[in-house]
């Protein structure tokens, strides 16, 4: 690999100052991407280097490009690289950059910049909203050199300022409570639950199914292919042991009293119903709908949408007891199976009648395989289920768990993977 | 220096193919064929990524060497596999004969089924590697494609080493499905090719469809670029463009009015609920689409 920069170029090019120490310019520059969260890796580093043999440098455009295409690995780190490659090799202001329809705008001289900090995935479109939106929590601001013929050093202080690392922001929205939620954090929220998952593949069942990849050789089915071949094996089969899946039965209280949890846990149940074979999902406030079909839509706004124009009693009364009983009537028969898990979504304010529903809970004990109470109103250390349809409800419960933040859901899918 | 072409000779003959290619995508194959360095192409569905591979193929006059990748993709299918049902009838022929065998016989070149990586190393002519939608196949894939990629080397323990005698030009595509590994984009020069603006696109539909008038692929493609801002499901693609396109020829449309563009609203959307929003607004998508040229 040659790091030879052939020397006819450097007399004519706009960024002159440089020439002597170009290396070094781009080194340091990878630094500065580096500070600002863009994975540089000493590997691309020379790959950029390199690459300048092939290259026209005295044309700011191909040198642009060059960097670009060698040190980037994600377009979502365009923009910040923009920003940072105009701020950086300012000295050859007169050249422009290509104005293709990847690059976007060229970028204006400013003297800060500021720190992208949204968590790794978040979409490079979205992540000028929520930088103007959280500006004090989320970003900080690095005084950058715009004068090029700055000490190196005295550049390397000012940007080296502390970060406030991407995790913490992303750990701190999982353990907010869903009543505090601003709504200028929807986007980043939704992006949060499309990550909580029920991975099929950890739950291995008993029996099996073909697999090419198999560890276990099935053997019956190698001798019976090996007969077409005189009973020679040439080929070995192998099987695998086939995936469990959770089977889930969510029941939600659409209730006034549970406003403000309601949204995001039918968020939460979308997003589980996507990717989970057979689950069902019923609402439930004075009576009982399922809803299903309408969560089968490609959009979480169809979804609600349609859901607030067919469930009538959304914020109204509860009578969980019976609901319960028109679940255990109407659907109840085909869903009560050993091999379903049955999650109750509610605080347990009632207002029906308590001997029904302590009858419907003792069906639902006897019918499904475990059942799962997540109540938000758990989030608070002193809280006893004292209410009338809690505490009737409580001896048929398996497992009592808050709902309050994403962090508890997580808890909840963790049981779920190893019931 | 090997010699290759230049900047300009890129876009002039993919632009023959009918491949309108912009300056910095044709920059960076500029690089990566300097460099011998693999390609990375990331983009949404449809704006031409394995395109890219099969043009240049043809361009410069190599054959194209693909490897879809698919969930479960191992190395035996990407690889090489024996050929057992051929050596166990020459193990017999041999027994039958009274000879003797040895081992070495029957793992020779002979018995290889070469896979499509093992190919594109033993090639004896340049080819261009395809390794198409490579996050659709599993991460151990990836892991094993780094020995490849960074080597252009495979190790076959019955037969030895095989280096490769040219190294091929390796395009990758991504429609991240997931994350690569860091490790593989290491290896790899980056390009994001995103939507085409309403001027390339219209260059694009002009070269792909023969037979189309010059005022309808402005419209078209001026109706394109406000359609993607919206907030569908699966927002259209190039390739969607250009079926669209092709259906308006084949109607003989001149322009497209509201009613047409009901008419051929599937070629362009493959969800219900994309159709649906398309209909809510696609008068405010005409409406727009009158002033994208004049920007």
């Amino acid at each position: 690999m040659s790091h030879y920069i052939p020397a006819q170029f450097l007399t004519e090019i706009d960024f002159k100052a440089y020439a002597h120490n170009l290396i070094e310019r781009i080194l340091l520059f990878s630094d500065l991407l580096r500070k600002n969260r863009v994975p540089v890796h000493t590997a691309k580093e020379l790959d950029a280097i390199a690459a300048l043999q092939y290259v026209d440098i005295s044309k700011l455009s191909e040198f642009y490009m060059t960097l670009k295409a060698t040190m980037l690995v994600s377009n979502k780190h365009f923009p910040i690289f923009d920003q940072l490659f105009a701020q950086f090799w300012s000295g050859g202001g007169n050249a422009s950059m290509p104005g293709d329809d990847a690059s976007g705008e060229p970028v204006k001289e400013q003297n800060t910049i500021e720190k992208q900090s949204c968590p790794e995935e978040s979409a490079q479109e979205r992540q000028g909203s929520v930088n103007d939106q959280n500006e004090s929590q989320e970003s900080e601001k690095i005084q950058l050199q715009s004068d090029n013929k700055s000490d190196d050093k005295e550049q390397d202080n000012s940007s080296e300022e502390t970060l406030l690392p991407t995790y913490s922001l992303t750990e701190a929205l999982r353990e907010k409570d869903f009543e505090d939620i601003h709504p200028s954090e929807f986007v980043e929220f939704e992006e949060l639950f499309k990550w909580l998952r029920i991975n099929d593949k950890e739950k291995l069942g008993r029996r099996f199914k073909p697999s090419k990849t198999g560890r276990i050789i099935d053997l019956p089915k190698s001798i019976r292919q090996s007969r077409q071949q005189g009973g020679e094996i040439i080929k070995i089969f192998t099987k695998d042991r086939k995936p469990r899946h959770s089977k889930l039965v969510l029941i939600a209280d659409v209730s006034a009293s549970m406003d403000i949890y309601s949204t995001f846990l039918i968020k939460f149940i979308y997003e589980l119903q996507k990717y989970l074979r057979d689950a069902e999902t019923f609402v439930f406030g004075t009576q009982l709908k399922r809803i299903t079909d309408i969560l089968c839509h490609r959009s979480i706004g169809t979804v609600l949408s349609l859901l607030s124009q067919s469930v009538l009693f959304w914020s109204g009364g509860t009578n969980i007891g019976g609901s319960f009983r028109d679940f255990n009537s109407s659907h109840g028969g085909k869903l009560r199976k050993r091999n379903r898990i049955l999650v109750i979504l509610s605080d347990g304010w009632d207002t029906g009648d308590i001997e029904t529903l302590k009858k419907q809970m003792a069906i639902f004990k006897k019918g499904f395989k475990k059942i799962i109470w997540l109540n938000p109103n758990l989030k608070y250390d002193s809280y006893q289920p004292l209410c009338m349809g809690m505490a009737a409800a409580m001896p048929y419960i398996d497992y009592f768990l808050p709902c309050h933040n994403l962090k508890t859901l997580e808890a909840f899918i963790e049981i779920v993977k190893k019931i | 220096m090997k010699k290759t072409l230049s900047i300009e000779q890129i876009k002039e003959t993919m632009r023959k193919d009918s491949y309108i290619c912009y300056d910095q995508l044709a920059f960076v194959i500029y690089l990566s064929l300097a460099m011998e360095k693999p390609l990375l192409l990331e983009g949404e569905p449809g704006v031409g990524k394995t395109e890219v591979a099969k043009v240049l193929a043809n361009v410069l006059g190599r054959k194209l060497i693909r490897l879809q990748c698919y969930e479960g993709l191992d190395a035996a299918a990407t690889l090489y596999e024996w050929n057992y049902a051929k050596q166990l009838l020459k193990i017999k022929s041999v027994e039958v004969c009274g000879q003797t065998y040895h081992l070495e016989d029957i793992f020779t070149d002979e018995f290889l089924i070469p896979r499509p990586l093992l190919m594109a190393v033993r090639s004896q002519e340049e080819v261009v590697l395809l390794i198409d939608e490579v996050d659709s196949a599993d991460a151990e894939f990836e892991s094993f494609l780094l020995e490849v990629l960074s080597d252009f080397q495979v190790t076959i323990p019955e037969m030895g080493t095989i280096k490769a005698i040219h190294k091929p030009l390796v395009i990758i595509t991504s429609n991240r499905v997931r994350e690569l590994h860091d490790a593989l984009k290491r290896r790899c020069l980056y390009h994001f090719i995103d939507y085409p603006t309403p001027e390339r696109e219209m260059e694009i539909i002009m070269a792909k469809i023969p037979g189309i008038t010059g005022q309808l692929a402005k419209k078209i493609a001026s109706i394109m670029a406000p359609l993607r801002e919206q907030d569908f499901f699966k927002r259209p693609g190039v390739a969607e463009t250009l079926d669209w396109s092709q259906a308006l020829t084949i109607l003989e449309k001149e322009d497209v009015d509201e009613k047409v563009m009901d008419l051929t609203c599937g070629c362009l959307f493959k969800f219900k609920e994309d159709v649906k929003h398309f209909q809510d607004t696609k008068t405010e998508v005409l409406e727009k689409a009158k002033t994208v040229f004049e920007e």
